[in-house]
């Protein structure tokens, strides 16, 4: 992964390239990343809209931050957990309900959409920090260094955070 | 399930994660360019400013001020993503009006004593919002959000003294908005400073206890009709005092029970309606679940509960005064 080194000096010229650069970079991931928690894809957007407001008003008060990265995924995340806050979800059942049909059509389409939700639902009921693990290291399949930097802990924590969250995962998903 | 079965599952659950990740909602065209544009012009806004200048105080106000425009401009473009809507154009309107007066002079100042319902108190209540974009340190935010309550308080009272009932009930809207965003800036600062926060917090509540006094004073002086209004302003600014969630004990008011959650160095408050608690203790809210990390907790409940609690100990009770356990009974006076 490209660490961007940008060369920003309050006051002088900006590396107006660089910034466009990191943002081409690293605004599908933010989107990604967003809409895995959110499941909406406007929503997403905004999430990613908002991250990069976000690092552009850090940039301007002449904090640059180390990692850029890490900085915005965690700058998304915290927009995330503000939107949960503000806008809970009703609770989405786990079990019974998304019982796939075995007679079922395009069963597959719908067992995988089943599927998704329950995953979905399961995510959700984790604590954000576990989530963001599991999220990191199963799905866009960072190693514990960079999954470490992008949430600000050691790696012995993060580890504790994947194990812990997948065994909730488990519990939830046990078939 | 044996332990054959577990690494199988395992395995499973990997797939299913990365095909639940795989699968997520693409980004729509139309809404990539938006956010793109979007960025290009906070962007310009920055650059701008950048360019080198022998007056630094001159430029950075340029900045500064262009940027919160951007940024409420960006808001009401927010908004119009989920609705078209003139009023948020007119507001953008007005707000890059007032900025190219630069918030200063007669307009601003004819602005500052204008009550709601007036012609020029849009143009009060933007210089308000500016300031607060202005704002970077989150307690700055924070108190600038408290005051501008204050003023919504002010305008409240002499609305009901001039009998002007017409735009009370937004007023109040607006003075709740108004504690609301002052509570999100304090969550912001306990982010990053838990202390400034925790001292913050206390003055706020102070602020709010008031406001309350002041609202209360007032439900004898409105018609019958209008005090349900007065009392939802009471009671927005008592449950953000007891909703604080760092260093504040707090109480959970429930219909049979009196609840409690103390976690990390806090004790947090939920008022609901039943005796599930949902309360999330790491830097998050979850759905439904009590979940605390390598912290010490004490969870007072007496009703149903999910509780995931990693190294912790644990003291379950059911009054105020932390004694006793079973089912719940009638609130004790701790």
């Amino acid at each position: 992964m490209r660490m961007e080194n940008i060369t920003i000096n309050t006051g002088k010229t900006l590396d107006k390239q660089a910034l466009v650069d990191l943002y081409e970079q690293y605004s599908p991931a933010i989107f990604r990343y967003a809409s895995r928690l959110l499941d909406d894809s406007y929503l997403a957007e905004e999430c990613v809209s908002e991250t990069f407001s976000r690092f552009l008003h850090s940039i301007r008060g002449g904090n640059q931050p180390e990692n850029v990265r890490a900085y915005l995924y965690r700058a998304a995340h915290n927009w995330i957990i503000d939107r949960y806050r503000k806008h809970p979800l009703p609770d989405i059942p786990l079990e019974d309900d998304f019982q796939a049909d075995p007679e079922g059509n395009p069963a597959q389409l719908v067992t995988k959409e089943m599927d998704r939700q329950r995953v979905r639902a399961a995510l959700l009921r984790l604590p954000a920090e576990q989530r963001q693990v599991i999220e990191l290291r199963f799905m866009e399949e960072w190693s514990h260094d960079e999954v470490a930097a992008a949430i600000g802990k050691t790696i012995e924590a993060t580890r504790a955070l994947q194990h812990r969250g997948f065994s909730a995962l488990r519990q939830m998903l046990a078939e | 399930m044996d332990k054959n079965t577990n690494a199988n599952f395992d395995e499973h659950l990997k797939e299913m994660l990365k095909a639940y990740g795989e699968a997520a909602p693409r980004r729509k065209p139309e809404a990539e360019k938006q956010t793109r544009d979007r960025f290009m012009m906070e962007l310009d806004t920055l650059h701008l400013g950048a360019i080198p200048n022998p007056s630094h105080s001159g430029s950075r106000s340029i900045i500064s001020v262009s940027a919160a425009g951007i940024k409420q401009l960006k808001e009401n473009l927010a908004m119009s993503f989920a609705k078209r809507s003139s009023l948020a154009i007119a507001t953008m309107v007005l707000v890059l009006v007032v900025f190219l007066f630069g918030g200063g002079g007669i307009t601003a100042y004819a602005a500052s004593s204008t009550l709601p319902g007036d012609a020029l108190y849009p143009v009060k209540t933007s210089i308000e919002n500016a300031r607060a974009e202005l704002a970077g340190d989150p307690e700055a935010r924070a108190r600038l959000y408290l005051s501008f309550a204050g003023t919504r308080l002010d305008e409240i009272k002499m609305l009901i003294s001039e009998g002007n009932y017409s735009n009370l009930s937004e007023t109040v809207q607006q003075f709740e908005d108004n504690i609301h965003k002052a509570q999100d800036a304090i969550e912001d600062l306990s982010g990053f400073d838990a202390a400034r926060a925790a001292e913050l917090r206390s003055e706020a509540a102070e602020a709010l206890e008031q406001y309350s006094a002041s609202l209360n004073n007032l439900m004898t002086g409105v018609p019958s009709n209008i005090q349900p209004v007065i009392e939802g302003a009471i009671n927005s600014s008592q449950s953000e005092i007891e909703n604080s969630n760092d260093d504040n004990s707090n109480v959970n008011i429930n219909d049979d029970d009196s609840n409690a959650n103390i976690n990390d160095d806090d004790s947090n408050a939920n008022i609901i309606d039943d005796s599930i608690n949902g309360n999330d203790n790491n830097d998050d809210s979850s759905i439904n679940a009590n979940t605390n990390d390598d912290e010490n907790n004490s969870n007072v409940n007496s009703n149903t509960n999910s509780n995931t609690n990693d190294n912790n100990s644990n003291l379950n009770t059911n009054d105020k005064s932390g004694s006793g356990s079973g089912g719940g009974g009638g609130g004790s006076d701790g």
